[in-house]
């Protein structure tokens, strides 16, 4: 024999059925901001690697392009390198002020990135990656995997960007 | 007749159940406490932001918007920068100390205009997020990330 169960509608349903809306909504929220945020332009940045030994300063080149170690996207591609002796500010105590001292050593590299951005929240984003001054960067160029600071971020005055997708 | 045993199912039910009861009653104290504020007043608060490296230093520029990080909330307008080396103190061999200037370093002063609801020393960015005076805030403009803190308001 079998029983015939009437299944009610109740307060639970409701609530399952809420959290699924929640969940949808929540979804098409994410898709279609990402979607509307297709507003491209081409951006020149300026990354800074610090305490770079001799050797592994001559890794960069003009061309290399650069990946992000946070989600492996490419970010941009080299078009200038500077390289300089690191200058720390140190406290001489004949001349009773701080003065700059260079080191023979070890070098600060400037690499200048260009790269297409999109415009999300009033902030450069290329694949991902906020491009920003004074914010860290893990990148990867060939050869060489450093932690990086953004020192500056521009419009570029050139069409010369690479598709950073 | 059927016994029905509280199970994992109804655990998690229920528990979902207190925490959106409980993000209802914090939006509802926040909203009630907008509701108290002085609304649409113009000011120019303070934003003070220490050891900035000079390889950076002029990423803010005056008209530049500034924005909440994490919620990307507007949070006004830069209408003036003040920089100023960092003091550093240097201990002498006769154990004196005495304090100089440091220039790899620099801290800055950002005043940010804004038209905002204000209320207990402090001021509302978006529908309810409140910023208060010694509040360590995190913001961007378009060009440069920084955190800072609200030291001071003022009504224009």
């Amino acid at each position: 024999m079998t029983k015939n169960e009437k299944h009610k509608f109740n307060i639970l349903d409701i609530i399952i059925i809420f959290a699924v809306i929640c969940a949808l909504a929540f979804s098409v929220n994410i898709i279609i901001d990402d979607l509307l945020s297709n507003d491209m332009e081409n951006i020149e940045y300026v990354i800074k690697l610090s305490d770079v030994k001799a050797g592994d300063a001559n890794f960069h080149s003009v061309g290399d392009k650069i990946t992000s170690g946070t989600n492996n996207a490419m970010i941009g591609k080299v078009s200038e390198v500077t390289v300089k002796p690191k200058t720390t500010f140190a406290f001489n105590y004949e001349t009773d002020r701080f003065v700059a001292v260079e080191h023979s050593d070890s070098f600060d590299v400037y690499l200048t990135v260009n790269a297409v951005s999109s415009n999300k929240n009033n902030m450069f984003v290329v694949n991902n990656n906020i491009i920003s001054a004074n914010r860290l960067i893990d990148i990867t160029v060939p050869y060489f995997y450093s932690q990086a600071v953004i020192t500056k971020v521009s419009p570029a005055t050139d069409n010369t960007a690479e598709q950073g997708a | 007749m059927k016994n029905n045993k509280f199970n994992i199912v109804d655990a998690v039910i229920i528990t979902i159940l207190i925490l959106v009861v409980a993000a209802v009653s914090l939006r509802a104290i926040n909203i009630s406490k907008a509701n108290d504020s002085q609304k649409d007043i113009d000011i120019v608060y303070t934003v003070e932001v220490y050891g900035v490296d000079s390889d950076y230093r002029n990423s803010i520029k005056q008209g530049d918007d500034v924005c909440l990080t994490g919620k990307a909330l507007y949070c006004g307008t830069v209408s003036s920068i003040k920089s100023e080396y960092v003091s550093q103190d240097v201990l002498y061999t006769d154990g004196t100390v005495k304090s100089h200037i440091n220039p790899s370093n620099s801290n800055l002063k950002i005043e940010v205009s804004l038209t905002a609801d204000i209320a207990d020393n402090g001021f509302f960015v978006g529908e309810n997020t409140f910023l208060a005076v010694g509040e360590n805030v995190d913001f961007y403009t378009r060009y440069f990330t920084f955190s800072g803190k609200v030291t001071n308001i003022e009504v224009k």
